[in-house]
Formats: C-alpha cells, sequence, structure tokens
C-alpha cells in the first residue's frame, strides 16, 4: 500500500514538474504555430540566472521571479527581431530555433562553465515529511501544489479575462481576430514572452530536483515535446494530462519493469499517437 | 520548372564525373576520406528530401533506418562473414521493413504529430540497440567490421578503391532519386506536400504514395547507413541517436528542401565545419548556431532557395 | 691561404650545423583529442588543459626536441572521434596520441589506432582496452571500471559492508560494476541492482525502492551532471541518515564537488585522485593548475596530467626518438613516474596501476567541500584474473 502511495507521489511530482515544463510549449504551439526548439533553453537559461539571483540576494523567491523575467525579457527580443520575420515558415523557423538552441547552449557553456549545479531548495520545504514512516521530501509536495496553481492561473486566464479571449480568438482564426481588432502582433510577443516565462520558471523551480547542466536544454526540451504531443498541442489541459501521464507512466515502468526503462517515455507515446494522432485533446 | 537545358545539364554532369574521378588522385587520403563521408551524408540528406521537399512529410526519426541497415550490414558482415552482395541487401532489406512497419503508425498522423511519433519509434530503436548488449555491444558498438569483401579473398582495402565503389553506388542512387522525382509518381508527392485535400478529390490513394514515399526514404537511408558502416568500420547507438536525425533534418533544410542537389551540398557543408572548422575554433557549435539562424532569416528557402532567387533577380523581370 | 681554408671549414661547420639541429629540431607531435564541445566537454576540456600543463611544465622542450600539441573535439561523438583522429593521424602525421575520455569514442578509435601502429596512451576507462582489443601501441593510463569497482568493495567491506544496492548507469561502468560487485560480495548479497539510463533526469523511484534495514549501504556508479542530481535526490528522501551513499570512481572528484549541494558532506567514494593528498608531487600539481585555469583540479584533470608525465618520461627514456615505436611503447610500458598520488606504472596490458585511496566528502577549512583522504590501497591492478 504504502509503494503505491509512495511511488503515485513520485510519479504525480515529476508530471507536475513536466507540466511546468511543457505549458508554456504548448501555449505558443497552440497560438503561433511555432515548434520552439528553444524551450530548453530558456529552462536552462532560466536556471541560470535564478541560480546567480540567488547566490547574490539569497531569496528563492527573488531568484524565482528575476530569472523567469530576465528570460521573458529575451523572448520579447526573439520574437520581435527573429520570429516576427518568419510568420507561419515552419522550416526556416526550426532551422532558426535550433541554431539559437545552440548558440545559447555555447553562451551558457562559456558564461558558467560546464559542470552541473544544482539550485538551492528554500529554507521553508528542505526537510522531509515523515508521515507514518514514510519519508516524502517536502519540496516534491510543494512542487505538486505549485503545478496545480500554474494550471488554475492558465486557465483562469485562457477562460476567465479578456486576454484570455483575445488568445482564444486568435487559436481559432487569426485573420478574424485580427478584422476584429485585436491587436495581434502584440498578442504574439506577450505570449512568447510568456511561454518563455514559464519555462524559465521549470527551470529554477525544477533546478532543485532536476540540477542546471550542459545538456539539460534538449532533455528538457524532449521531455517537453513528449508531453505536449500526447496531450495535444495548443492544449492547456492536454499539457496537464500528458505531463501526470508521462511522470506515473515513466515512474511505474522504471519500478515495476525496469529492464524496459529506455523504452518507458517513447513507447507509451507512439502507442497513444497510432491510436489518436493528434494526441489526447488535440484538434484535427 | 527546370531552367537547365539539356545541353547545360550534360556539361554540368561531364564536369561532376570528370572531378570525380579526378579527386582520388589530388587529395591525400585524408582529405579523399573526408570527402566520401560528404558523399554519404549527402546521399542520407537526399533520402530525407523525398520525405520533406517532396511529400511534406517531416520525419524527426530518420536515423532509425540509417542505424538499423547500419547495424544489419555490421553484423553479418562481422559474424557471419558476409560479403557486400550479401550485407548490403541485408541491411537494405531491414531499413524497408522497418519503415514499412513504422509507416503504418506513423503515417496516421501529420505535422508536428507525425515529426514526433517519427522521433518516438527511432527512439525505441535506439533503446533496442543500447540495450540488447548480447547482440549489439550495448553502448560501445560493434567494432572491427570487416572492410567491405566483394568476392572471394578480394576486399577493398584502400581509400581510393572504397571510395570509388562509395561513390558509384551514392551516385547511381542519386540519379534513382532523380528519376523517381521527375516521374509522375514524383508529380503526385509534390501535388500531396502542396495539397492533399485536392489530391484526394482528385481520386488518389494518397496513402499509397506516401507510404511508397516513406519506405523509399527510408530505403535510401539504409544505403547511407551501410556504406557509414564500411566506412568507419564500426557501428555504435549513436547511429540511430535523435541528434542524428536531427542533423540530418538541419542539412535538409539549410540546403534547401524539394532539390535534392540543396540538401547534398547542406550536408556537404555542415560535415565540413563539423570536421575542419572545429580544428580552428573551439567555439564551432556557436559557429554553426549562427549559419543556421543567418540562413534562416536571409535564405528562408535554404541556400539553394537563395541561389535560384539570386538568378531570377539577376535575370531580370 | 689559411684564412681561405678556416672559412672554408667554419662554412661547412656552418652548414653541417644547419643539417644537424634541423633534423633534430623536426618537433614531436602529440594529438590530443577530447570532448570540447556537447554536454561531457565539462570533464573533457579540463583534462586537455592538465595535459596542456604537463608539457609545460617541461617548457614544451623535451630530450632537446621541441613538442607540438595538436589539439582536436570528438564532441563525445564516436564517428566524429574517429575522423578526428584520421585528421591527426593523417593529415597531421602525429607521433602519438593522448586522447578521450568517452568510452564509446575509445571503441571506435582502438582498432584504427591498432593497425596504424600510432602509440595511445588513452583515457578512456574502457576495460576491453586491455582486454580483447588488447594492442602493443595502446596504453590505459585510467583505473578500468572492473579496477575502480574492485578497489571500491575493497573499502566498503573495510567499513563493514556486507549486504549492498547499486544503482549504477545502464551502460558498461554500471554493468562492470556489478559484475565487480557480484565476486566482492557474492551475488546474493547484492540486494538489487537498478540500472537507470544515463541522463536520468529523476532517481526518486529507484530511491524509493531501496529499504535501508536490507543492506549496509549503497553504490552509485554514474559521474558528470548525474551525480549531484542523486546525491541530492538521495538526500531528500532521506536515506543518508540511514544508510550511506558510496560513489563509484569520479563520483566526488573535486571540481564537481563545488557545486555539489551541500547535503553532499558524508558522501563516501574511492578511487586513484585525492585532492588533499600532502605530497610535495601534488602540491606542484594543484598550485600549477590553480595558478593557470582558477580551479582546483580533480580526477579528470589527473588523469590528464599523469598520461602526459608517463609520455614525457618516455620520451626522455628514449632520448626523443618517437620515430622508433616499437623502442617508444617499449619504454613506455615499463615507465614508473612518481606522481601526485605515489608510484604509477603500467601492467603486462598495458593497463594502469597506481595507488587508491578511499574518500570521503568533509567541510574543508574555508567552507567549501573537499574529499578526505582516507585509507590507502596500494598499487591496485585491474583484476584480469577475475574478469578475462
Amino acid at each position: 500500500m504504502m509503494f503505491w502511495v509512495l511511488q503515485s507521489l513520485n510519479g504525480i511530482s515529476y508530471g507536475m514538474l513536466l507540466f511546468l515544463l511543457a505549458s508554456g510549449l504548448s501555449l505558443i504551439y497552440g497560438l503561433m504555430k511555432i515548434l520552439n526548439l528553444t524551450h530548453g533553453s530558456f529552462y536552462l537559461l532560466g536556471g541560470y540566472v535564478g541560480l546567480a539571483v540567488l547566490h547574490l540576494t539569497k531569496s528563492f523567491i527573488l531568484a524565482v521571479l528575476l530569472g523567469s523575467l530576465a528570460i521573458a525579457l529575451l523572448g520579447v527580443v526573439m520574437e520581435r527581431f527573429l520570429l516576427r520575420r518568419l510568420h507561419l515558415q515552419e522550416m526556416p523557423q526550426t532551422l532558426l530555433t535550433f541554431g539559437l538552441l545552440f548558440i545559447f547552449s555555447d553562451l551558457a557553456m562559456l558564461i558558467w562553465g560546464g559542470n552541473p549545479q544544482t539550485v538551492p531548495k528554500p529554507e521553508l520545504f528542505r526537510h522531509s515529511l515523515d508521515i507514518g514512516g514514510m519519508v516524502y521530501p517536502s519540496y516534491r509536495l510543494f512542487i505538486i501544489g505549485f503545478g496545480l496553481f500554474v494550471a488554475a492561473v492558465l486557465w483562469w486566464v485562457q477562460e476567465g479575462t479578456r486576454i484570455g479571449a483575445m488568445v482564444r480568438a486568435g487559436v481559432d482564426n487569426e485573420e478574424i481576430a485580427r478584422a476584429l481588432g485585436i491587436n495581434v502582433s502584440l498578442l504574439f510577443t506577450l505570449v512568447f514572452a510568456f511561454g518563455a516565462f514559464l519555462a524559465a520558471l521549470g527551470g529554477v523551480m525544477g533546478g532543485p530536483i532536476v540540477g542546471v547542466y550542459p545538456g539539460a536544454d534538449f532533455e528538457v526540451l524532449l521531455l517537453g515535446f513528449v508531453v505536449v504531443i500526447i496531450g495535444g498541442l495548443g492544449s492547456l489541459r492536454g499539457a496537464l494530462v500528458g505531463g501526470l501521464i508521462v511522470g506515473l507512466l515513466d515512474n511505474f515502468g522504471k519500478v515495476l519493469f525496469p529492464e524496459f526503462a529506455l523504452f518507458t517515455i517513447f513507447a507509451p507515446m507512439a502507442l497513444i499517437l497510432a491510436v489518436r494522432p493528434t494526441g489526447l485533446f488535440g484538434k484535427e | 520548372m527546370k531552367t537547365t537545358s539539356p545541353a547545360r545539364m550534360a556539361l554540368f554532369l561531364a564536369v561532376a564525373a570528370a572531378l570525380a574521378l579526378i579527386l582520388p588522385y589530388v587529395l591525400t587520403p585524408y582529405y579523399l576520406g573526408l570527402v566520401v563521408k560528404m558523399m554519404i551524408f549527402a546521399l542520407f540528406a537526399m533520402s530525407l528530401d523525398l520525405l520533406i521537399g517532396f511529400t511534406g512529410m517531416a520525419s524527426l526519426g530518420h536515423a532509425a533506418y540509417f542505424g538499423l541497415s547500419a547495424y544489419v550490414t555490421g553484423l553479418t558482415a562481422l559474424t557471419l562473414g558476409w560479403n557486400v552482395w550479401l550485407a548490403l541487401p541485408a541491411g537494405l532489406m531491414a531499413s524497408a521493413v522497418a519503415a514499412g512497419l513504422f509507416g503504418l503508425l506513423a503515417l496516421r498522423t501529420r505535422g508536428s504529430y507525425f515529426l514526433m511519433i517519427t522521433l518516438a519509434l527511432s527512439q525505441l530503436m535506439w533503446g533496442i540497440a543500447f540495450g540488447w548488449r548480447s547482440l549489439t555491444g550495448g553502448d560501445d558498438g560493434l567494432p572491427d567490421v570487416p572492410r567491405p569483401r566483394l568476392w572471394q579473398g578480394y576486399s577493398l582495402t584502400d581509400g581510393v578503391s572504397f571510395y570509388f565503389f562509395a561513390f558509384g553506388l551514392i551516385a547511381l542512387s542519386g540519379w534513382l532519386l532523380y528519376r523517381i522525382t521527375a516521374s509522375p509518381f514524383g508529380q503526385c508527392l509534390r501535388g500531396i506536400r502542396e495539397s492533399e485535400t485536392r489530391m484526394l478529390a482528385l481520386g488518389y490513394d494518397i496513402w499509397r504514395y506516401k507510404f511508397t514515399a516513406f519506405v523509399l526514404g527510408g530505403l535510401f537511408a539504409g544505403l547511407a547507413g551501410s556504406l557509414y558502416v564500411y566506412y568507419n568500420r564500426f557501428v555504435s547507438p549513436d547511429y540511430i541517436h535523435v541528434a542524428r536525425s536531427a542533423e540530418v533534418l538541419l542539412m535538409v533544410i539549410l540546403g534547401g528542401a524539394g532539390t535534392l542537389i540543396g540538401p547534398a551540398v547542406g550536408a556537404a557543408i555542415i560535415v565540413a565545419l563539423e570536421n575542419v572548422i572545429s580544428a580552428y575554433t573551439e567555439r564551432w557549435v556557436m559557429l554553426l548556431g549562427f549559419v543556421y539562424v543567418i540562413v534562416a532569416l536571409f535564405a528562408p528557402n535554404g541556400l539553394t532557395g537563395l541561389i535560384e532567387s539570386l538568378r531570377k533577380k539577376r535575370a531580370g523581370p | 691561404m689559411q684564412s681561405m681554408r678556416l672559412m672554408a671549414t667554419l662554412g661547412v661547420a656552418a652548414f653541417a650545423s644547419l643539417i644537424q639541429p634541423a633534423q633534430a629540431q623536426e618537433p614531436i607531435r602529440i594529438g590530443v583529442m577530447f570532448p570540447i564541445t556537447g554536454p561531457i566537454s565539462a570533464q573533457g576540456r579540463p583534462e586537455r588543459d592538465a595535459i596542456k600543463q604537463a608539457f609545460e611544465e617541461e617548457n614544451n622542450i623535451i630530450a632537446g626536441r621541441k613538442v607540438e600539441l595538436l589539439y582536436e573535439d570528438s564532441a563525445g561523438r564516436p564517428d566524429t572521434g574517429l575522423t578526428k583522429v584520421k585528421a591527426l593521424v593523417e593529415r597531421n602525421n602525429v607521433h602519438l596520441l593522448v586522447s578521450e575520455l568517452v568510452s564509446a569514442v575509445g571503441a571506435a578509435v582502438a582498432p584504427y589506432v591498432n593497425e596504424q601502429k600510432i602509440p595511445w596512451v588513452s583515457t578512456v576507462a574502457l576495460a576491453s582496452l586491455t582486454r580483447e582489443m588488447k594492442s602493443p601501441y595502446i596504453f590505459r593510463y585510467v583505473p578500468s571500471s572492473y579496477q575502480y569497482a574492485t578497489a571500491a568493495a575493497e573499502s566498503a567491506k573495510k567499513l563493514g559492508w556486507k549486504k549492498v544496492y547499486l544503482i549504477g548507469w545502464n551502460a558498461p561502468p554500471g554493468r562492470e560494476t556489478h559484475e565487480a560487485l557480484k565476486k566482492a560480495f557474492g551475488p546474493e548479497n547484492v540486494i538489487d541492482a537498478m540500472f537507470p539510463n544515463v541522463g536520468t533526469s529523476d532517481y526518486a523511484p529507484y530511491i524509493s525502492k531501496m529499504d535501508p534495514s536490507k543492506a549496509d549501504g549503497v553504490f552509485a556508479a554514474m559521474w558528470g551532471a548525474d551525480a549531484p542530481r542523486i546525491t541530492q535526490q538521495y538526500v531528500e528522501y532521506g536515506l543518508s541518515k540511514k544508510m550511506p551513499l558510496f560513489g563509484i570512481a569520479s563520483f566526488t572528484s573535486e571540481e564537481l564537488l563545488g557545486d555539489m549541494p551541500p547535503e553532499s558532506e558524508g558522501l563516501l567514494s574511492s578511487y586513484t585522485y585525492c585532492g588533499t593528498l600532502d605530497t610535495p608531487e601534488n602540491k606542484a600539481f594543484v598550485e600549477g593548475y590553480k595558478s593557470r585555469y582558477k580551479e582546483l583540479p580533480g580526477s579528470y584533470q589527473y588523469m590528464g596530467y599523469m598520461a602526459a608525465k608517463m609520455v614525457i618520461q618516455a620520451i626522455k627514456d628514449v632520448n626523443g626518438k618517437v620515430e622508433d615505436r616499437q623502442a617508444f611503447t617499449n619504454a613506455l610500458s615499463k615507465v614508473q613516474v612518481k606522481g601526485p598520488m605515489g608510484m604509477t606504472s603500467f601492467d603486462e596490458n598495458r593497463g594502469m596501476v597506481g595507488d587508491f585511496y578511499a574518500l570521503k566528502v568533509v567541510k574543508g577549512p574555508d567552507g567549501r567541500l573537499q574529499n578526505s583522504c582516507g585509507e590507502r590501497i596500494p598499487q591496485v591492478k585491474d583484476p584480469y584474473h577475475l574478469f578475462p
């Protein structure tokens, strides 16, 4: 019994982390139809900047805020000056974001060196809880709560605010949105920056578990893609459900079928796509 | 669509053939080896171009067929002592069969989902190569693959003869790919790329066309993989890794998708950057990144697209 | 007349002196290939830098001959590595190689090096380099997986460990460590062996499976970014207080310790390098590296440095005549060098022999984490008799 509770918690907390990493990717694709290959770089750079802030100020909250905002700013620059020129041109977009992925990873190596860094946890969640003999790290419980909080905020923004309505209009039909007088151009910049913000947030918040290290950009990117594709591109609900599915499958796959650890992420994805070609919640 | 006259085409081919014949006698063995590597990746990129450029199916798992064929050729040559005429076709058969099976699953999806399901399938293949250590040697792969043996007692031992062997097969494949894309079948693929619904309305069985293109792409990628295993004389899971699939995808886009020659040029450029420039600067990854960014911004249709538009500009309105 | 003759003699002498040194002055070219880009460059660059340091300490002149180091980047990929080695051998005509740390690259390069008869001091921990791929031209200056795992088991046994867990990469280091632990503790006493993939981001499922009442400790056979990560997650789940974690090989290498989480204090391990060992050679090595690169050297730097030292001694022994490969490889196989960690040499299969130390991560006087050097296991050799 305890085994199942413990392992389920592991899977859910990892799934929530994956949701944080993937939500921005899905949001950006939904509105702008861009497969943003620098999403993992945002994670990595966010983690590094956050860590630098943390060393300077000793404040985890400041690290989270400043790290994420800095990367959001980078997102604004990227969207305004580069991506804008390649609107809806899939192949050059791929080439551009791949090139930036290379540049960012080499820059990070140049600035922060190659050694893996660990983000220290905030003081409040440094300890493990002991519930009836079951030891569980409080930070992971916090991640579950934080992930749900982010999901709720995103849902509220999308469904309950003016800007959310504009985004939904843009997702449904860009031309009509323009005709309705929505400033689609500004909307693109905002959404892209917000997506970058979420990825960097994942970098600082996920840092205490996953770490910040060269190569994390590519690994996070792959995981993010898997989650978003399983859930369905552009769907927030899909990113949440996809994250949980991948988190739980990966966890129980490794525990119950250790010999197949290499396949716990990609086999389910191939299967789901073969049955549902646009993911669980994706539109045709 | 083609603006080159037959005469100019013939001249171009004659010059290329003459160059190919002279190369082994002017280049040092190391640079000749590098040329062979470029040619192998050119074939690999052209095989992917059949999917991306002509049919509109961007695959991020093309290394699966490259690697599978390499493993089959390498294993049969190493453990069963098969010669080229057995080991090479065995590799090609395997990659065609795998492409057929994967195609059944992958062709249910489109666009980004297609990109990701091909990635997932190739990662499964990578997992098998990595995990089945008794057969594949796991992470370290299979070293000491014998040199290509043409018949009993005769193997291609020196760089020059291997160059001609590889060049012959790759030139033949390039010609076949050109014929395929120029044929009515190729026209249909282009039609599918432009609009599936229209082709469907015209009564074409588009699934069959896409499936055939997918298998053909896997087959030619397999040939590139088998040549690569003979070239390196080892095979490791790295052949199948997603990084390689991404690399070949970039080669195609960099050179210009849908032109065959473009991806071949893209492949040559990336191989050169990776192997020559890296001796001069430690920051060649960043350099490569800047090349991608600049090409994306200023030549969104790839390098051949850029040349084409420059030529049009010069020809005037 | 007299002066004419003198002039002629001088002229001949001058001419001769022009030829003679010209021959002697042709530099010794040494190929140095490491992963300089990509994730593994975190280890590759510093190791290459330490090789540079060793030659700089000789002012890049050995036995009267200038030494030229030619650098290449394997990117940690086997096919790229092979092409680069071909470039070094066929384009730059290097006399010998001191190269690499990624085992898959080592496996790809070895047959070519053997065929070309180029002496190669490899810093790849691949056990097969001194087994199936054994060659008179290949030297392995780094402990093999069997070697470090057997030594680690010996250290742990001295701590009284009888039953153990293993969590190791699903790759040769993890698998071969498993073999070594089964031999050392008996197969029934390896309670569970888990093999996560390289680069696993969440070790929670594995860690949650470990039961402190069943074993005395846990071996972890992985390094790079995975080492601090599993350490942090292991501490997170409250296991470190009940069952110590024992890192294999470079798990607690000094360059990693600077960025390791504070919870790493108390980590155990065992390896051929201990940064705080008090010998004049080690002080000189650490100071030399620190003054050049503003960082503390760790085990990767040590391996590169010592591999270069072995080569330097062998070049001296053949009086700079590296062109005679037979004589040079013979000399290299007999070289004994007293380095930062004591005497080291090559065994009959040209694998590295040297002292091992039991290590423990402690807080240093400046508050930084460092390794304290525990019990020494002298002259550890690859256990060929156990793992043929």
